[in-house]
């Protein structure tokens, strides 16, 4: 009798969609993701639970949410997790990355307020806090609470950072923070995919899932186009200081070089971050490199002159006697606002620099020859 | 004097090694062909690190060992401190503050009437630029104020504020304006390349002989700053002319390889233990010697890794440093 009761428990627990975090994926319809693998989501009876995986520690759970619908009431019994009424309406964004996401979905009008304002690109952003529409809160890092207390946002985007200890008294205030894990994703279509989720919570679904459903396409399409093409050696980026730091070849970067059809020298590198070379290294490694494609910041174009006043070095690459340097100015692009959730414009110009025959019409969107 | 020519040796042959070994594996005959000038069928890209790369990274690692290790002993006397070392009086923090003013602030280059500097030689000119105006700055009280105790906090206190002004300067800078002068603050032998190599060479080879001409007042400094004056020493010329060529030494290598922590602390006293006397006769060569062997074997140990990385030079220069210091104490607290 009593056996067969905790059974039945048991049972009912497993199906009522939710309370534990492994049970969660038993009752209700799981959204299925291609790419993405740190997001789960479920849909139940009147909410859906979203469970974020940790992205540092083994089968540990960063956040749960409950997404309810704002129109209607919510129910009785939920299960464990950050209640989210859905679509959000006034949110507050730290980076500058979902910024312009917010924007590609056309939800501009739901930003009450931004950290670290200098960092933002987005136009309406800047425009916004001129008129006093959107409230700056500060640097990212230490926000000023009592703004952010007095705007009564119903939810709070920031990217989470390994073992940064919390986000100190962002905690205490009772305004739900949605962790943008998005980045600690291993493949580049995988970060894109987070747009399905962005969607969810900004009402805006089917926008979303038409977007990455572009993305996904073009992606695939222009990966194809290189397949069977000869692979030009790659080196990229360039030396900071003393050291040179490298993307790993499980990195973004790295991965999206393979996909665009590139030798890369550091492909066989299990590192998904950036691993520091000194000079001599890198010179060894990518010296004969056919082409160099980097990143630098800066108020003007980056010219060989300026190259070579930083590092005399740079003159034993190929690439640069070549005259096969692109730069992207990050500073002046908007490279880091749009390649996480639109991988594809990024990947066209990589193969517009490495097979400019398979895509002879695109014009270069973040890469500029270095002359 | 057998410690001072053992010392010598030692130098020579660790300068061999710091060619000879680096973060890629170049077989021994190549780089011995390559230094003797036979270049024939030879990697160019080997060629340019051995001379280009490695040969001045080892020169650079003896003239700063030597350069930091003396100006350190240098204020360790004259202050009778044996905390004193070339960061104290903020020379080095005034070098940090003009290279974030120029990192952080300018955007990498500096334009002054019709000469527009950018890149690594911006960097260098605002190390020293930095650094100078501090030493200036202490130059000016040292005629003001007569203690020696009161002349340090004056310079504690300029280091502060330029650190202060650094901290605003990174939390308003962009990213990769502080990831720059994050690496710039973790030091490198590297920065020197051949081409700098006669002007950093230079200045820091006239002010090491201009310390070499100080061991006699350094010497009466050492029985106190009465004593000294009896003696006929000038205690406060003595001490400017100290100021001027340890901020020389300072600056100089502050510029070029980031303020490097713990050598000019350390080594003084190792050198006076090891050495066990106090005349600067010996003591201040030897310091010097030691100091080029410390910075060449951190230099050696940052390349360890091999392929996959390098380690800060300011990670290792204590990691060896605390050990030997207190295991010299302990030998020879008797």
């Amino acid at each position: 009798m009593r056996l067969s009761s905790i059974l039945l428990l048991f049972a009912v627990l497993l199906s009522s969609c939710g309370g534990q975090i492994q049970s969660s994926a038993d009752g209700g319809d799981t959204v299925r993701f291609q790419y993405a693998k740190l997001l789960n989501l479920v849909r139940c009876q009147g909410y859906t639970v979203a469970t974020i995986t940790h992205p540092w520690r083994q089968d540990a759970v960063l956040h749960q949410y409950v997404l309810v619908p704002a129109d209607s009431a919510l129910p009785e019994t939920l299960p464990e997790g950050t209640v989210l009424r859905t679509p959000l309406r006034r949110s507050v964004i730290f980076t500058t990355v979902h910024c312009s996401l917010l924007s590609m979905l056309h939800r501009e009008q739901h930003v009450a307020g931004v950290a670290d304002l200098k960092y933002i690109k987005a136009q309406y952003v800047q425009e916004g806090v001129r008129k006093g529409n959107i409230v700056d809160c500060g640097d990212g890092m230490s926000p000023v609470i009592e703004k952010i207390i007095d705007i009564h946002p119903d939810a709070l985007l920031l990217s989470p950072f390994e073992n940064s200890g919390g986000y100190g008294q962002l905690e205490e205030i009772d305004i739900p923070i949605i962790e943008c894990a998005e980045y600690m994703e291993s493949s580049p279509l995988g970060r894109a995919e987070w747009v399905r989720f962005y969607g969810m919570l900004y009402g805006c679904e089917r926008e979303a899932d038409s977007l990455f459903a572009v993305v996904d396409s073009s992606y695939n399409a222009l990966k194809k186009l290189t397949a069977n093409s000869q692979k030009p050696k790659t080196n990229i980026d360039k030396i900071t200081g003393s050291v040179w730091y490298v993307p790993g070849g499980r990195s973004t970067i790295g991965q999206m070089l393979a996909d665009a059809g590139a030798d890369y020298p550091w492909a066989q590198d299990e590192h998904s971050g950036s691993v520091a070379l000194p000079f001599e290294t890198v010179l060894e490694r990518a010296g004969e490199c056919d082409v160099w494609l980097l990143r630098y910041s800066g108020q003007q174009s980056l010219t060989r002159q300026q190259l070579l006043s930083e590092h005399r070095g740079y003159h034993q690459f190929r690439a640069f006697n070549n005259r096969q340097v692109y730069g992207c100015n990050v500073e002046q692009s908007l490279f880091y606002e749009e390649s996480p959730f639109r991988p594809d414009l990024l990947l066209s110009d990589f193969i517009r620099i490495l097979h400019p025959d398979a895509l002879p019409h695109h014009e270069l969107r973040y890469y500029h020859l270095v002359e | 004097m057998k410690k001072c020519l053992f010392l010598a040796v030692l130098v020579i042959v660790l300068m061999v090694v710091n060619i000879l070994v680096g973060s890629i594996y170049i077989p021994a005959s190549d780089v011995m062909s390559i230094l003797a000038g036979h270049t024939e069928g030879i990697r160019p890209s080997w060629q340019y690190i051995v001379l280009q790369s490695r040969l001045p990274q080892a020169i650079t690692a003896v003239l700063a060992g030597g350069a930091l290790a003396a100006s350190g002993l240098m204020l360790q006397t004259a202050f009778r401190n044996p905390l004193a070392d070339p960061g104290i009086f903020g020379i080095s923090s005034g070098a940090g503050l003009g290279v974030a003013l120029v990192m952080l602030f300018l955007g990498g280059s500096i334009t002054a009437g019709t000469v527009a500097l950018s890149g690594f030689v911006a960097i260098l000119a605002a190390a020293f630029i930095g650094a100078m105006a501090v030493m200036l700055v202490i130059f000016f009280f040292s005629g003001l104020v007569r203690s020696s105790v009161m002349l340090l906090i004056v310079g504690i206190m300029i280091g502060y504020v330029s650190s202060s002004a650094v901290t605003l300067l990174n939390f308003f800078a962009t990213d990769e304006g502080v990831k720059s002068y994050v690496v710039w603050g973790m030091g490198s032998f590297s920065g020197v390349s051949m081409r700098m190599m006669p002007v950093f060479a230079g200045v820091t080879l006239v002010s090491l002989i201009f310390a070499l001409l100080l061991i006699k007042p350094l010497n009466a400094l050492m029985l106190g700053e009465r004593y000294a004056e009896n003696l006929g020493v000038h205690v406060i010329r003595v001490r400017n002319w100290l100021l001027i060529v340890t901020g020389m030494l300072t600056a100089v290598v502050t510029a070029f390889c980031g303020p490097i922590a713990f050598i000019g602390l350390a080594v003084p006293h190792v050198a006076r233990m090891l050495l066990t006397t106090d005349n600067h006769r010996t003591l201040l060569p030897a310091t010097i010697l030691m100091g080029s062997v410390t910075a060449l074997v951190c230099n050696l140990l940052c390349v360890l890794p091999g392929e996959s990385g390098v380690i800060p030079l300011n990670a290792v220069t204590p990691l060896l440093g605390a050990p030997v210091i207190i295991y010299v104490i302990l030998k020879f607290r008797s």
